[in-house]
């Protein structure tokens, strides 16, 4: 074990509560791994500190995590909570992961991409498995009357050498959530790893083979309607839609036209200038909305030479983007 | 419009819909079966493959009209709990990444298994070869059909 000073600040990134149900609800900035330099983060948004992605611990000993990254293919959602697990010494077929739901304002880095996603998760997510595991640890030192140093810890169960009492974390954990925080905790040896380091099966396997709805597409909700958006050929903007035909379509509920980028907005690295107004139809089913939109008569205008200004990592700068071309 | 018998997963369901309405869609959005996906719309990725009548099928230029008590089959339709002999595979080899054209690669391999229980490595590759995966679990699933096959 080495011994850490959690940086994890109980103040901005820790809430430790009682599950409703029983147990411990132990939640953590995702943030506060991704911090890569003191200089930056001083500039770091107020809401990245928010309260974003948690670990639940169950009185059946099953444990939750939120996973904040979507999941495109990597694995990623298999992998972040392997880091956790290990850290807080759980057997791993008590491990449940849920997708965090799309909340880029407060997630530092909800996508997928850059393989930074290990790499920034890795310490906060084993410095937050370990202060769940502390606390349990003290949980069950106060509850049997012993040092907590003398209290070891595998695949979910707690013990206690010279007497030899045992719990499983469940056991502990509606006490362990009424605990301070620990200030110090200590963090696996590399030798020590039970499962990072070894393979383990895709989270959602069985979802998947079953077809459960998993994708964005194949959500639903009361009263959800169908959009589609007819993009523009490249450097091209619309000029005019006549919707007419479209519009008397059935199922057919709306045609309008979107600016994709307010006129004030100052574009990042990542934003292109590319379709920055589009067509939509709104309809009621997918098939009917398909059709509308082939059946929309779209003029389309070449975009003029412009000049746009882009704050990027290299810094606010005016960039030339040539009629009917792209900038990125 | 049009009522439409149907006939999915062992069920007789009516649908009140456009007869050209291509099935993949009756599946998503009529009966809510999403399980069944949609990727490029014009036949070509396989993600939309169900089974009818036990052929494999590309449900997104299928329309609905054609189908009128024809007995369909999709991925939710294979077993009750997830343990059709291919889906069991599919887990033993922890085949799928992303998952996104799973549904249609197994319900092609069912297909495929269903006429040819032994098949060849040859005869896996003709069979599958129309159903696209980008995060590129090929091997894979070759693996899985050949663990589904000696099951």
């Amino acid at each position: 074990m080495t011994p850490v000073k959690t940086t994890i600040s109980r103040r901005s990134f820790i809430k430790v509560s009682a599950l409703a149900g029983g147990g411990m609800m132990l939640s953590f900035s995702w943030l506060a791994g991704c911090k890569p330099t003191p200089e930056e983060a001083l500039t770091l948004p107020k809401e990245w500190f928010e309260l974003n992605s948690y670990i639940k611990i169950g009185e059946n000993g099953i444990v939750t995590l939120m996973a904040p990254n979507p999941e495109f293919g990597s694995n990623v959602k298999t992998t972040l909570p392997m880091i956790l697990a290990d850290e807080l010494d759980i057997d791993w077929k008590n491990v449940i992961v849920e997708q965090a739901d799309f909340f880029p304002e407060r997630f530092e880095r909800q996508f997928t991409g850059g393989s930074q996603s290990v790499r920034q998760g890795w310490k906060i997510l084993r410095e937050a498995g370990a202060i769940a595991r502390q606390m349990l640890v003290n949980a069950a030192a106060k509850t049997w009357n012993v040092s907590a140093d003398d209290i070891t810890t595998e695949a979910g169960i707690l013990h206690h050498k010279s007497s030899g009492k045992r719990a499983g974390y469940g056991e502990v954990a509606s006490q362990a959530a009424t605990l301070p925080l620990p200030e110090n905790i200590k963090l696996k040896e590399i030798k020590d790893f039970t499962i990072i380091g070894t393979s383990r099966k895709n989270v959602d396997g069985k979802s998947i083979v079953t077809g459960k709805p998993l994708f964005g597409i194949d959500h639903t909700q009361e009263g959800m309607l169908i959009a589609m958006i007819a993009h523009p050929p490249f450097g091209m903007r619309v000029k005019s839609v006549d919707d007419s035909a479209a519009r008397s379509m059935p199922g057919v509920r709306d045609v309008f036209t979107i600016k994709t980028l307010a006129d004030d907005y100052e574009r990042n690295g990542f934003d292109t200038t590319a379709f920055t107004e589009l067509a939509v139809v709104v309809g009621n089913t997918t098939w009917e909305v398909m059709n509308a939109k082939k059946a929309l008569k779209i003029e389309w205008e070449k975009i003029s030479d412009s000049n746009v200004v882009v704050n990027g990592r290299a810094g606010k700068q005016t960039v030339r983007v040539p009629g009917g071309l792209e900038s990125t | 419009m049009a009522k439409i018998n149907l006939d999915i997963n062992g069920k007789k369901q009516v649908v009140d819909v456009d007869p050209k309405t291509p099935m993949l869609w009756v599946l998503r959005d009529h009966l809510n079966l999403v399980g069944t996906k949609y990727g490029c719309g014009v036949a070509q990725c396989g993600a939309c493959t169900i089974l009818l009548e036990g052929t494999a099928v590309r449900s997104c230029m299928l329309p609905v009209s054609q189908v009128e008590n024809k007995s369909i089959t999709t991925i939710e339709g294979l077993s009750e709990n997830g343990d059709h002999p291919v889906q069991k595979a599919w887990l033993e080899h922890d085949v799928a990444q992303c998952g996104y054209c799973q549904a249609g690669q197994i319900m092609t391999a069912v297909a495929l298994l269903e006429k040819n229980p032994k098949p060849s490595d040859e005869e896996i590759e003709a069979a599958l070869h129309g159903n696209i995966c980008r995060c590129g679990t090929y091997l894979r699933i070759k693996a899985a059909v050949k663990t589904a096959a000696q099951s």
